[in-house]
C-alpha cells in the first residue's frame, strides 16, 4: 500500500506539472464520461469531453491544441480505433491513451498510434502513472 | 333309413358294379328262363289234354258201333287195344243210365256210377243230344288227366267215355326242364357275375392305378404320370390328372419359393412369429420367438399364458390395453414394444406387430403378429440419449462461457464508474478537498452502480436456474429478456433492433430454455453483422401468434448463408466460426430445444444478404392435447 504521505505528495506535484495542459476525455458511456472527467478536472484545468469519436474528431479540428486524448476504443458512430488514426494524422505528436474494457493485443496494427492502454476499470495508481508519463513526454 | 342305406350301400366301386351288373344280369336270365320253362311247361300240359281228348274221341268213334249193338265183348276188346299205352290208369264206357259197361277194372263192370260230378254231367247230357262232341275235363292235375265224353250216334248221346290218363311222365319231363333251367340259370349267374367282374376289374384297374398314383402324390411323390388309358373316360382322367400334377406341382413351387422367401426373411430379421386363435385360447409361438426368450421349441407351451406371464410388470397393463382395442377394433393394428422375461432373467425390449382376423359378427377370431427384439435399439436409444444429454450439458457449458463474457462485459462499466468515483473521493481526500456534499454524491453513484450490478447478475442467474417445470410466459418478455442480457453489446457494435408485433396472451413452456434459444440467435445475428455487415446492421423481430402457435421471426442483415451450410446448419458440431469461438452446438441446441422439448418447429431461411430464423411453438402443449383428448 502506499505511504498516504507519499500519494499526497505525489498528487500535488503531478498536479503541479499538469495543470496547464489540455485534455479531452471521450466515452460513449454518460456516467464513465462524466466520472473520469471530474477526475480529471481535478489535475487539468482545462477539460473537454466528447460522446463518440465523430464529436471528438470535430472538436479536435477545431481546437488542435489539446496535449492529451483519453479514449474509449468500442463506441458508436466512429469507434476508438478509427479515431486514433485520424488524430496521429493531425498531431503525430499527440499523447493519447486508450481506456478500454477489452484491451487490444500487442500486436494489433494500431498499437503504435498511442502511448498508454488502460484497462477499465482503472485505479487511482494508473492514472497518475498516465500524468507521470505525460509530465515525462511533456518535459514538464 | 339312410343311415341303413348307408351302411348297406357297396363301398367300393368295384363291388357296386360287380353287383349291379350281376344282378341285372341275373334278373335278365332268370326271367328267361322262367318264361321258357314256363312256356314249355304249359306246352307240355297242352299237349296232355289235347291226348286225353284225341284218344277219348277216337275211343268214342270206336265205341259208338258196340254201343248201338250192345255188344260189350266189342267193347272189351276196345278197352283192350287202348289199354297197350302205358299211361293209362283206366277207361271205363257208361252208358245213359250210368251203369259202367266196360272197365279195364273188370270188378267195376256193370255198377252204377256213384261220382256226383259224372252223375250231374250225365244229367245234363241228356238234354243236350245237339252237342255231338261234347266233352269235360274232370280232373287235371300234375298227377291225372280224367276226361269225360260223349258218344253221340248222330241224333242222340248213346254213351259216354270216361278215360284217365297218368301224368308222371309228363311231370317228370317237366320237372327235368326245370331243373335244367336252375342250372342253366345258375351257370349263366356265375358266368355274368365273372363277365362283370372282369370288366369292372379292368375298369376299375385303372381307377385303382390313379388312387395308388394319387396317395403317392400325397405323400410327396410328385414325379408320377397317369398311363394313356383305352377308356375314353379313363384317359381324360388321366390326362385331367396328370395336369393337375402339373399345376399342383407348379404351385408347390410358387409355394416353396413364398415360404422360402418368408422363412429367409423371418431368419434374417430374427423376428418372432405368433399366430393365436382366440377361440381355442391357443397360440402358435414361432421357434424363432422362443428362442428370443432362450426357450427351446417343447419349453414354451402354446398357450396365451405363455405371453402373459413373461411381460415385464410395469409393461403388461399397456400391452394387454392395446391387445383389447385392437380386439375390439379400435385400432387399425396391434402395435407395443413390451420387455419379456429372457429364461435367464434379464429382460429383453421388443417391439410387437398384429392384426386380427374378424368374422361376420366383426368379432375376432384370430391375431398374428411378429415380436422383433428391440433390445440393441433401446441401447442406442439410451446412449443417444446419453449423448444428447451430454451436449445439453456441453452447450449449457459453452453458454455459461458466452454469459461469462457477457458479464464481464455488462460489468465493466458499473465497476468502472464506482472505481473513478473512488478515484475522485481518494484525490479529493489527498488533497483536503472534501465536502460532506461531494461525499453524498459518490456514495450514491456507487450504491446505485452496485444495484445495477446486483440485479445484473440476477438476470444471469435467471439463466442458469434450472428449468424442470413448464411455467406460464409471455414469448415477448422472454425475448426482452434476451435483449437486457444481450442488447448492451448491441449499441457498442452499431446494431440496431426493433421488435414488432401484437399483443400476445401466455404460453406454458420452459422459458429458461427458450430464452438460450434466443440468446444464441441473436448472439449468431450479431456476429455475423459484425463480421459481414459494414453499416446500417438491424436485426429485426416480429412476434406474432396464429390459431395454435406462437412466431418468433428474428432476422439479420449479416450476410445471408451459403446454401452448402444451410443444409448443415443444425448438426452438432458444426460450425463456420473459429473453433476459439463457436462450439457448433449452438443451434443443434436451440433445434433441440424447440423441437424436442417443447414440439414446435425451427426453419431458417435465407436471401442474398438476409437471415431469418423463424421458432413456432404451440400454444397447448402435447402433454395436454393428450390430457384432453
Amino acid at each position: 500500500m502506499h505511504d498516504i504521505k507519499q500519494l499526497k505528495e505525489q498528487i500535488q506535484t503531478l498536479r503541479e506539472r499538469v495543470k496547464q495542459c489540455k485534455i479531452l476525455v471521450v466515452d460513449d458511456e454518460d456516467e464513465i464520461r462524466e466520472k473520469t472527467g471530474a477526475f480529471m478536472e481535478r489535475f487539468f484545468d482545462i477539460v473537454h469531453c466528447a460522446e463518440d469519436g465523430k464529436v471528438a474528431l470535430d472538436m479536435f479540428n477545431q481546437d488542435p491544441t489539446f496535449d492529451i486524448v483519453i479514449t474509449d476504443l468500442q463506441m458508436p458512430n466512429m469507434p476508438g480505433e478509427k479515431l486514433i488514426k485520424a488524430l496521429k494524422i493531425i498531431e503525430p505528436e499527440l499523447f493519447i491513451v486508450i481506456m478500454t474494457g477489452t484491451p487490444p493485443d500487442v500486436d494489433d496494427e494500431y498499437t503504435h498510434l498511442y502511448d498508454l492502454c488502460l484497462a477499465k476499470p482503472v485505479g487511482v495508481d494508473d492514472m497518475l502513472k498516465m500524468m507521470e508519463m505525460l509530465v515525462e513526454r511533456k518535459k514538464l | 333309413m339312410n343311415n341303413i342305406l348307408h351302411r348297406l350301400r357297396p363301398k367300393s366301386f368295384k363291388s357296386q358294379l360287380v353287383l349291379g351288373m350281376g344282378s341285372i344280369l341275373t334278373f335278365l336270365i332268370l326271367t328267361f328262363n322262367y318264361i321258357t320253362v314256363t312256356e314249355e311247361r304249359d306246352f307240355l300240359h297242352e299237349q296232355g289234354l289235347k291226348q286225353a281228348a284225341n284218344r277219348s274221341l277216337a275211343l268214342a268213334a270206336a265205341a259208338k258201333v258196340w254201343l248201338l249193338s250192345n255188344d260189350y265183348v266189342g267193347l272189351e276188346e276196345i278197352a283192350h287195344n287202348f289199354a297197350v299205352y302205358d299211361d293209362l290208369e283206366f277207361i271205363a264206357i257208361i252208358n245213359m243210365d250210368g251203369k259202367v259197361l266196360e272197365h279195364t277194372d273188370h270188378s267195376l263192370i256193370g255198377q252204377y256210377i256213384a261220382d256226383e260230378k259224372r252223375i250231374a254231367y250225365l244229367k245234363e247230357m241228356r238234354h243236350t243230344d245237339d252237342k255231338p262232341t261234347e266233352y269235360k275235363i274232370l280232373i287235371d292235375n300234375k298227377q291225372h288227366i280224367e276226361i269225360m265224353r260223349m258218344v253221340h250216334d248222330g241224333k242222340n248221346h248213346i254213351g259216354m267215355i270216361n278215360l284217365r290218363l297218368n301224368q308222371i311222365n309228363r311231370q317228370k319231363n317237366i320237372d327235368e326242364i326245370i331243373m335244367k333251367g336252375i342250372v342253366f340259370t345258375l351257370i349263366s349267374v356265375f358266368v355274368a357275375i365273372l363277365f362283370s367282374f372282369f370288366i369292372v376289374n379292368n375298369l376299375s384297374k385303372e381307377l385303382i392305378a390313379l388312387i395308388a398314383m394319387m396317395k403317392r402324390v400325397r405323400h410327396g411323390d410328385k414325379s408320377v404320370q397317369a398311363n394313356e388309358s383305352t377308356t375314353k373316360e379313363i384317359a381324360l382322367l388321366s390326362r385331367e390328372f396328370n395336369s393337375m400334377i402339373s399345376a399342383l406341382k407348379k404351385s408347390e413351387e410358387s409355394y416353396e419359393r413364398l415360404r422360402e422367401r418368408l422363412e429367409l426373411a423371418f431368419e434374417g430379421t430374427q423376428d418372432g412369429l405368433w399366430d393365436w386363435n382366440l377361440s381355442e385360447d391357443s397360440v402358435y409361438f414361432s421357434p424363432i420367438w422362443k428362442k428370443m426368450l432362450g426357450y427351446e421349441d417343447h419349453e414354451i407351451p402354446n398357450k396365451f399364458s405363455s405371453w402373459q406371464e413373461r411381460v415385464h410388470p410395469d409393461d403388461l397393463d399397456n400391452a394387454m390395453k392395446d391387445v383389447q382395442d385392437h380386439i375390439d377394433g379400435k385400432t387399425q393394428m396391434y402395435k407395443n414394444i413390451h420387455r419379456l422375461k429372457h429364461k435367464d432373467g434379464h429382460w429383453i425390449w421388443n417391439l410387437a406387430r398384429a392384426k386380427a382376423i374378424y368374422n361376420q359378427d366383426r368379432k375376432a377370431i384370430r391375431m398374428v403378429g411378429t415380436n422383433a427384439d428391440i433390445t440393441e435399439l433401446k441401447r442406442l436409444e439410451k446412449a443417444l440419449d446419453d449423448q444428447e444429454e451430454l451436449m445439453i450439458a456441453q452447450s449449457r457449458h459453452a453458454a455459461m462461457g458466452e454469459m461469462i463474457s457477457m458479464i464481464a462485459h455488462q460489468w465493466r462499466q458499473p465497476i468502472t464508474v464506482i472505481t473513478m468515483g473512488a478515484n475522485n473521493m481518494l484525490v479529493d481526500i489527498e488533497l483536503g478537498n472534501t465536502s460532506e456534499e461531494k461525499l453524498r454524491h459518490e456514495a450514491n453513484s456507487i450504491v446505485a452502480q452496485a444495484q445495477y450490478l446486483s440485479k445484473t447478475i440476477d438476470d444471469f442467474r435467471d439463466f442458469f436456474r434450472p428449468n424442470k417445470n413448464k411455467e406460464e410466459v409471455k414469448v415477448q418478455d422472454v425475448f426482452n429478456e434476451a435483449v437486457n442480457i444481450i442488447g448492451k453489446s448491441f449499441e457498442h457494435d452499431n446494431i440496431s433492433l426493433s421488435i414488432n408485433g401484437n399483443e400476445i396472451g401466455t404460453i406454458k413452456t420452459y422459458s429458461r430454455e427458450l430464452l438460450q434459444v434466443f440468446l444464441n440467435l441473436l448472439k449468431n445475428s450479431k456476429e455475423a453483422l459484425v463480421e459481414h455487415t459494414k453499416e446500417h446492421r438491424y436485426i429485426d423481430v416480429l412476434i406474432r401468434s396464429d390459431e395454435d402457435s406462437v412466431i418468433t421471426t428474428i432476422c439479420d442483415n449479416g450476410g445471408g448463408i451459403e446454401k452448402t451450410t444451410l443444409e448443415k446448419i443444425f448438426d452438432p458440431y458444426f460450425s463456420t466460426k473459429n473453433e476459439q469461438i463457436g462450439t457448433g452446438l449452438g443451434l443443434y441446441m436451440s433445434k433441440t430445444i424447440i423441437e424436442k422439448h417443447m414440439h414446435g418447429r425451427i426453419t431458417v431461411t435465407t436471401k442474398e444478404d438476409t437471415t431469418c430464423f423463424e421458432i413456432s411453438i404451440p400454444k397447448t402443449s402435447r402433454e395436454e392435447e393428450k390430457k384432453d383428448a
